[in-house]
């Protein structure tokens, strides 16, 4: 049996198993495998463009919040499909990411202060929401339940599970895709040295923009799932940093710029944040401190994460 | 007329005149050298040609047009290659892929620029080395691999910026020959050279920049006796 044969019977395994879990988890146990796959997307999301293209974001939130808030206020206010919204928002979030990325690439901010300043964008868009009484302001929009499949409501967790799984297999597909076309071979180029691939006649400005509006897209995907899910939004919850961090960290865990890495990270990491915090209830935000230690430890000692720690590992011992 | 026509180009930065008052001309099918001590201005005067700075004042002309406010990737697209002092490969793809960045420069499918990416590994010396990832090359296959890429581009006129650095007395030798070998596919060449014998053996003219201007040009036998040119450079870089 060869690795191609072994590595496409692994994975039609793991996904019959993502497929049936909820048939063998409790109610408690699938919100959390809800919680996985939220992360899945997110994570997905940022490994577009952090991952493959280099380009840190810190404010993913903005992406997730527009795409959030994008369907609801469709819905609420004029009885849009949250199925159509959810299209709308993730172009939106896509149109909205081209113009960040545009401002800040064409001011020449690199590295750090890119990410400073997607981190800058999602607090300016939590404070404008924050203040615009027609999206509900600081009290937030709580959707209406009435349980149609039609306007993304489902009777049982069981349907918005393989909802977001779907999501996040499509976002999977499209990586892998992208990954071994001509613009995933531009994006990683980019990461490595962009002065090197503008010399091979790559348009930089114009993979980026690429980069983050397909990034952007896939967040505000999660977005506007979130909010049916939990039937309620508000600008502290969706613009949140805390969204932005958990972006980031299956990423890093599990292995930016690679296939499957954020889906192992977030599969590590909301587990792990679960028991954390019923082991600590006392003590509220346990999980971002449980982040940044997992982040500087990880940084400092595996910076391929654990899928990229795994498949050099795999791929060296081939080589010899 | 010349393929490239550089008009009398300034780059300042903050005063310093790194390049001041250049002008040179390559024609079609020459190989032109271009020597100078350490901090002459060779590399910048490089990055003028390719937009990645843009000259403080003078015009370049490639094929008829002026290109001095262009963008690399652009430039690039209009069939000028280059390649980098630093080699800088794309440690998170392999050989091949590295290639093929390039060669969608031109190709318009994936199957053509994978097809032209091989033939230009196969060309540059680096078959069998397709699936290696670029980060784990030695020196000499980064050179290589630098040259395949900016060949993958499919140049009118390459600009090579110290091709030999770093490479054993064999290895310059084989990129000599290589060196060669792309003039002989009637690519134009500009190349950025230290070591003299090099420069004699590959190149039809030779410029010398001094302090950011030219002070000499001729065939490599006329300038290596340029009594200015041994003093400047040749004195100095002997003592060294
Ligand atoms: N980006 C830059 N900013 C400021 N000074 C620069 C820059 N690039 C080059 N220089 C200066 O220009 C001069 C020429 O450098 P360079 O073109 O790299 O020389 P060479 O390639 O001939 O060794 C040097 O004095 C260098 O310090
Ligand atoms: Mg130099």
């Amino acid at each position: 049996m060869n690795t191609k044969n072994f590595n496409r019977i692994t994975l039609t395994a793991l996904l019959l198993v993502a497929v049936l879990f909820p048939f063998f988890a409790d109610f408690y146990i699938l919100c959390i495998g809800i919680s996985v796959l939220i992360a899945a997307l997110l994570g997905q999301s940022w490994n577009i463009m952090s991952g493959y293209a280099g380009q840190f974001s810190f404010g993913h939130a903005v992406f997730f919040g527009i795409g959030a808030y994008t369907s609801t206020t469709l819905y609420t206010m004029f009885g849009v499909s949250p199925w159509l919204g959810m299209i709308i928002g993730a172009l939106v979030a896509a149109l909205v990411g081209a113009a960040i990325g545009f401002l800040s690439f064409r001011y020449k901010l690199r590295d750090d202060y890119f990410a400073l300043a997607t981190l800058a964008f999602a607090e300016i868009f939590r404070i404008l929401v924050n203040n615009t009484s027609a999206l509900g302001g600081a009290t937030g929009i709580l959707i209406p339940y009435l349980v149609k499949p039609s306007e993304y409501q489902f009777a049982s967790d069981k349907t918005y599970y393989w909802v977001i799984l779907a999501l996040v297999a499509f976002a999977t597909v499209f990586i892998a895709v992208m990954s071994k076309s001509k613009t995933g071979l531009n994006l990683v180029a980019i990461k490595s040295n962009q002065e090197a691939a503008a010399a091979l006649g790559v348009n930089v400005l114009k993979y980026k923009l690429i980069a983050i509006s397909s990034s952007a897209f896939f967040a505000a995907l999660a977005g506007t799932f979130y909010a049916q899910y939990y039937g309620f939004i508000d600008p502290s919850i969706v613009f949140a940093s805390s969204i932005s961090v958990e972006a980031i960290v299956p990423c890093i865990i599990g292995g930016s710029g690679t296939l499957y890495g954020p889906l192992l990270g977030a599969l590590l990491i909301i587990p792990l944040q679960e028991i954390c915090n019923s082991l600590f209830t006392s003590i509220s935000g346990i999980n971002m401190i449980i982040y940044g230690v997992l982040i500087v430890l990880f940084i400092m000692f595996c910076p391929d994460g654990i899928y990229g720690r795994m498949t050099k590992y795999i791929s060296k011992r081939k080589g010899n | 007329m010349p393929l490239l026509s550089v008009q009398n180009v300034c780059k300042y930065f903050h005063g310093n005149k790194a390049v001041d008052d250049v002008s040179l001309e390559i024609n079609k099918g020459e190989i032109v050298g271009l020597i100078g001590a350490n901090g002459a201005g060779k590399t910048t005067l490089f990055n003028c040609l390719t937009g990645y700075y843009k000259a403080t004042s003078g015009k370049i002309v490639y094929k008829d047009k002026r290109i001095e406010s262009l963008k690399p990737h652009i430039i690039c697209r209009m069939g000028i290659g280059r390649t980098f002092q630093i080699a800088k490969p794309f440690g998170d793809l392999s050989v091949l892929e590295n290639v093929a960045v390039g060669a969608y420069n031109k190709c318009k499918t994936k199957a053509e620029a994978y097809d032209k990416a091989r033939q230009c590994i196969i060309f540059t010396g680096l078959a069998g080395k397709e699936d290696t990832n670029a980060g784990t090359l030695n020196t000499g296959e980064q050179r290589r691999l630098e040259l395949a890429r900016a060949l993958a581009t499919d140049p009118e006129l390459l600009l090579l910026d110290e091709v030999m650095a770093g490479l054993t007395p064999t290895e310059s030798q084989e990129m000599v020959e290589l060196i060669r070998n792309v003039k002989d596919q009637g690519v134009t060449i500009l190349m950025i050279e230290h070591i003299m014998p090099v420069i004699m053996a590959l190149s039809d003219t030779v410029y010398v920049l001094e302090s950011g201007r030219l002070i000499c040009k001729g065939s490599p036998e006329e300038v290596s006796q340029n009594t200015q040119v041994i003093e400047s450079y040749l004195g100095k870089s002997q003592e060294a």
